[in-house]
């Protein structure tokens, strides 16, 4: 008789759910697979069914490696949640990237791999070769990537797949959203997707109407729609041209892409708060004050920087240059109107160190949005505003310094500390890599702007990014993507994991 | 998926305030470069 207390393990219960991960994703390429149908490109549809039926398997390998855990939902901890989150991610990137690099349009594997981690994170960094000419179908499965890595996989498989009460919060914070909307977890995921569902109409829409103002053909102007929506909705940065948004030479669709990057790096709480009738948060809440200042002060400096040198020559061409890419960068977006090397010749140093302060600070926490977030600078904020009063104020005084996300918080010492531990983490990620870019041979500046692309999961490049970049830079950078984007806390539960099993096995074996 | 006229108007403030925040900033690039 098999002892469940021995059956039931860590291993089996992380397995488990993150084959049921796996298995949901690879279902999902049957969207691709209908569309190569309809496109009529029959070597891509074959790319599809051969990763769907690869991901498959290894989904079922894991379910049933898991099995046990089935009916014990109740023994699913806080580190299993966290590890589940970090190992999908990982697996995911793994067998996502299948249809990439069977296409022949990634050069390596690891290239292709890159690419599907820059989608989930919300990246937009591309090694993808000749994107001008990639199938339909592939492009319906890089944007589909990016959107559903902007509301999380995790938050995804908790709406259909997992059952209600096994634990189910434990894995959605894992992947770092931890507002509870409603006190049902299943809802709370519902919610997400159903406030990102109805954009997803509407941003298409008014895409798909700038596309057909500036003379795309209609079914043309609908799929670019699509793309761009779930490239802007999740502050991705893919766009189906080499070129970006600037294929389009089009200040509407220009617009339209800043309102929806903006409102996709909102908090899923505030829409959900607004969409409830609580308008005063709109202006009342921290992350959006922290977003609303760091934003304008980014934005006047840089136009007040190059008004200086002419650049620009009109409030328009200022418009759309200067306040789309600022804007862009700190929803960690990375849609961009000029080239890289615009970037790195035109912007000057000044430029460059706005920018990379932008891309590291990024959105809202649970958003689709990276960066350390608006939240955590606005709380840390506030709290060097509460030591000054305190330092200046009688000794009798007693006062409670508070904060606003969603209710009143009071500003105590715990949240002070994790956000800074966070934001340190942060920027220890992004002071490695632009270490390693200097190391790898690229300038100071380069290296930075491009580091912080990675850390805060943005997408902008200074031209560093590129298939022939070194190899040890491409791995760095996928797993700044994904610290980034997992916000730390998952990987070094999963890391702390596995380091335990070791750990009891040289016991085991080596006495 | 039905929204409700609650619903509906959230989204259209959510959408008026990034409009009235951008435009903000057009009036700063027209301030600016002149």
């Amino acid at each position: 008789m098999t002892n469940p207390e021995m059956v039931v393990s860590s291993p089996r219960i992380i397995s488990y759910y993150t084959g049921y991960i796996v298995l949901g994703t690879s279902a999902l390429m049957i969207i691709p697979v209908i569309t190569a149908v309809f496109a009529r490109e029959w070597e891509p549809l074959l790319d599809f069914i051969i990763s769907m039926g690869l991901a498959a398997c290894l989904g079922f390998v894991l379910i049933i490696f898991g099995r046990y855990a089935k009916n014990h939902s109740d023994r699913v901890q806080w580190k299993h949640g966290f590890a589940v989150a970090a190992l999908s991610w990982i697996i995911l990137m793994l067998t996502c990237s299948l249809p990439y690099f069977l296409s022949g349009h990634s050069l390596s594997y690891l290239d292709a791999c890159f690419d599907v981690m820059s989608g989930f994170t919300t990246t937009g960094l591309v090694l993808t070769q000749d994107l001008d000419h990639l199938s339909i179908s592939l492009n319906m499965w890089r944007h589909m990537l990016t959107f559903i890595g902007g509301q999380g996989m995790v938050v995804l498989a908790l709406s259909f797949i997992v059952k209600e009460g096994s634990g189910a919060f434990k894995f959605y914070v894992g992947e770092g959203k931890d507002i509870a909307l409603v006190p049902n977890v299943k809802g709370t995921a519902r919610i997400i997707w159903k406030i990102s569902l109805v954009y997803l109409i509407i941003g298409t829409f008014l895409f798909w109407i700038a596309g057909l103002m500036i003379g795309l053909q209609p079914v043309s102007a609908f799929l670019h729609a699509l793309f761009m929506f779930e490239s802007s909705w999740s502050t991705g940065g893919f766009a189906p041209n080499t070129q970006n948004i600037m294929y389009y030479h089009s200040l509407l669709y220009e617009v339209v892409a800043m309102i929806i990057f903006i409102i996709g790096s909102f908090n899923f709480g505030l829409h959900y708060a607004i969409w409830q009738g609580k308008r005063k948060e709109f202006v009342k809440n921290i992350e959006i004050q922290s977003f609303a200042v760091t934003s304008f002060i980014g934005c006047v400096l840089v136009i007040a920087v190059l008004s200086k040198t002419g650049l620009y020559p009109d409030a328009v061409s200022m418009f759309r240059r200067v306040v789309f890419n600022v804007i862009s960068a700190h929803t960690t977006t990375g849609l961009g109107t000029v080239y890289a090397q615009q970037f790195a010749q035109q912007w000057g140093d000044t430029g460059i160190l706005i920018m990379i302060i932008v891309m590291l600070i990024g959105g809202s926490a649970c958003s689709t949005a990276g960066g350390f977030k608006g939240l955590r600078v606005g709380i840390v904020f506030k709290g060097i505003l509460r030591d000054v009063r305190k330092l200046i104020s009688s000794e009798r005084s007693m006062k409670i310094y508070k904060f606003h996300y969603m209710k009143d918080i009071a500003l105590e010492d715990g949240i002070i500390r994790s956000s800074a531990l966070i934001i340190l983490c942060y920027m220890v990620l992004f002071g490695v890599g632009t270490l390693l870019g200097t190391f790898c041979g690229y300038s100071m500046a380069d290296s930075a702007f491009e580091a912080a692309s990675v850390t805060g999961n943005v997408g902008l490049s200074i031209g560093i990014t590129g298939a022939g970049m070194p190899v040890v830079m491409k791995i760095y950078y996928i797993m700044a993507m994904y610290l980034g984007r997992l916000e730390f806390l998952s990987v070094f539960a999963l890391i702390g994991l596995v380091l335990t099993g070791v750990k009891k096995i040289c016991r085991k074996y080596l006495g | 998926m039905k929204l409700s006229k609650a619903e509906w108007i959230g989204m259209l403030v959510e959408i008026a305030g990034v409009l009235a925040y951008l435009f903000s900033l057009f009036i700063i690039a027209i301030a600016f470069v002149r």
